[in-house]
């Protein structure tokens, strides 16, 4: 993306849109609102753009719904393919309802992947998969990791073939919430971070650019080697690791997959198979630093 | 109550991975996924190779526990198969 | 600090079997030992269990899809109707009254009167959990978490104004009024739960979850 001139972004966006890839996915982006060029340009320069002309998955395009209601209470929609999937949110979210607009388009659509809702890192050939309970804290351990060398796949869904059970990754921007805004700008000063969205439907939200070494291989599936629960816990001090059993772990991970009831029995096979090839853990950590210094032992790598 | 029968719910069955301790079935019938401790998976792979009495799980049963006095197998059965039927995995055939 | 072994801990040993074939009968004692305290550990229910059909399409206890929400309209969530004038969530599209306000925070109320409508009534809820008791919907919107275990009855209240006030809103009025019934007849929002008529039960949370699959709120 770093093709188009950065004053030439807004208007090609206006136009005929621009077609970024993610991964195994194409979307044709197009708008008119800053918000968005200004977070494309921020959060996508190392991406690789599709042939315009080409296939794209989705076409999605964020506006001002009513253009009156601008004076007022200005607001933003989202539409793929001519769909409107959502209620408008207020404009000062533009930036963050692409991201979600764009995993939902993902997770509501692309039904011959397997998808679970959690992050997934590499190191050493070793694929990890942080399921995204409740309270799990995985964008921010995710953030974390990929800060100190992981490569990211995914922090908001395991993109897993069916056929080949490989993790397929789904590069973008990482999305960090409330408090860990600020816990990641403390633990890594030279991270790019989109200006906060305040009061969004999940509070304030904000968007983690990923290095160009995990952008450089998105098209480098991996193997599943360990599902990790995490959850952060202040008390956790050190980090308490537990041995999850495959039982356990299964109907946990499970319970996250989207498109579980929808795959039935074929998610039940393939999900069997991911856990046993997987270790498995239940992670509490207080310190990034720590339950880092645990991920990095898993991979096989010394301590320091 | 001991002419209780006993059966499956749905005709599709059940796929099975079993990892000694505990074991994950699914259900084709309802898509449901559940884990089972071993001895309601043992009472249940009975029942999926045809209807079953109480009588029959019963002696299942007794023969794989040893015995506690506290827990007599019948209750063990009503206990297991209550769990099931409350499930929706197995149910008991209309005479 | 995990140690060596928690991260050496040997693969899983999984045996995929249909035959039903295991090793003797003395083995399996020794396995069976002690067993069935607990004969099913965990279920994940996957078919609707709730409601009507269209917002339940996919959706499961744990609530990370959104596919519910392909074939209906979604509703808004408990913090669009409780600030209806920063936001979406407009009342005047309901049967009922927010009453009046007693206290102006930054630039919207954050404090009711009890002189809206009340949670329980004819065409709200029937019921007596404590924790709503004398509250308006309003004033069970606005309360803390503590004050409404698993923010049950800030859902409840949501799901009622959305089956109102969305056209297309997979739940009407009476759906919502029903799931209420039936989780304050079983013990409430503090550790009752919903049960179904197939006999499968859900925790006030999974409920919670429910309702959440059902608004607009992606993630």
């Amino acid at each position: 993306m770093n093709a188009i001139e950065p004053d030439r972004l807004p208007g090609q966006l206006a136009g005929s849109g621009i077609c970024i890839r993610t991964g195994p996915f194409v979307s044709r982006i197009q708008s008119r609102l800053s918000a968005v060029a200004a977070g494309l340009a921020l959060l996508y320069p190392d991406y690789p753009l599709a042939d315009p002309d080409g296939f794209t998955d989705f076409q999605v395009r964020l506006y001002t719904p009513n253009p009156l209601r601008r004076w007022w209470r200005p607001q933003v929609q989202f539409a793929m393919d001519g769909r409107i999937p959502f209620k408008p949110l207020p404009l000062s979210q533009a930036y963050p309802l692409l991201e979600w607009g764009l995993n939902w388009c993902i997770t509501s659509h692309m039904h011959h992947y397997l998808l679970i809702h959690s992050a997934v890192v590499e190191r050493n050939g070793l694929g990890v998969i942080l399921p995204g309970e409740p309270g799990a804290g995985k964008s921010t351990l995710c953030a974390a990791l990929m800060l100190r060398g992981w490569r990211l796949l995914s922090d908001e869904m395991a993109v897993i073939d069916l056929d080949s059970l490989e993790l397929i990754p789904v590069v973008r921007p990482v999305s960090l919430k409330n408090a860990s805004i600020e816990v990641i700008r403390r633990f890594a000063s030279e991270a790019v971070i989109s200006p906060p969205a305040l009061d969004t439907l999940k509070g304030t939200v904000a968007h983690l650019r990923v290095p160009r070494a995990s952008i450089e291989r998105m098209d480098e599936p991996a193997r599943a080697g360990a599902i990790v629960f995490p959850r952060y816990r202040s008390d956790a001090v050190p980090a308490q690791a537990a041995p999850e059993t495959p039982g356990r772990t299964l109907l946990r991970i499970a319970q996250n997959t989207f498109n579980y009831s929808l795959l039935g029995e074929r998610a039940f096979h393939a999900l069997t198979a991911v856990v046993q090839a997987s270790r498995c853990h239940d992670l509490a950590y207080a310190e990034l630093e720590e339950a880092i210094a645990w991920f990095d032992r898993l991979s096989g790598e010394a301590d320091g | 109550m001991s002419d209780r029968r006993w059966q499956v719910c749905g005709r599709a069955g059940l796929a099975w991975v079993d990892w000694g301790g505990e074991v994950a079935i699914y259900h084709r019938g309802s898509g449901d996924t559940h884990l089972l401790d071993p001895l309601a998976a043992e009472l249940l792979r009975a029942l999926e190779s045809g209807p079953r009495s109480d009588a029959d799980l019963v002696s299942l049963l007794s023969e794989l526990v040893s015995p506690e006095p506290e827990r007599p197998p019948q209750a063990l059965a009503e206990t297991i198969l209550g769990e099931l039927k409350r499930l929706n995995i197995i149910e008991l055939i209309e005479s | 600090m995990a140690t060596e072994k928690d991260i050496e801990n040997k693969e899983n040993q999984i045996v995929e079997s249909d035959s039903g074939v295991v090793a003797g009968i003395e083995s399996r004692r020794r396995l069976l030992k002690g067993a069935a305290l607990t004969p099913v550990l965990l279920s994940l229910t996957s078919r609707p269990v709730l409601g009507a059909e269209c917002t339940i399409s996919g959706f499961m206890s744990g609530n990370v899809s959104d596919h519910g929400h392909d074939d209906c309209a979604c509703g808004f969530t408990p913090g669009a109707w409780k600030t209806p004038y920063v936001g979406d969530g407009n009342w005047n599209h309901t049967p009922f009254d927010p009453g009046t306000c007693k206290n102006q925070g930054q630039g919207q109320c954050n404090n009711y009167n009890g002189d809206g409508t009340p949670f329980f009534g004819p065409s709200t809820f029937s019921g007596s959990d404590p924790h709503y008791a004398g509250k308006t919907l309003m004033q069970v919107l606005w309360l803390s978490g503590n004050q409404d275990p698993h923010q049950f009855g800030a859902h409840i209240v949501a799901a009622l104004l959305n089956a109102y006030a969305i056209p297309g809103y997979g739940m009407s009025p009476a759906d919502v009024q029903a799931i209420y019934a039936n989780v304050d007849a079983n013990g409430g929002a503090a550790g009752g739960y919903y049960m179904g008529n197939n006999g499968k039960m859900l925790t006030v949370e999974q409920v919670v979850a429910f309702i959440q699959s059902t608004l607009c709120a992606y993630q």
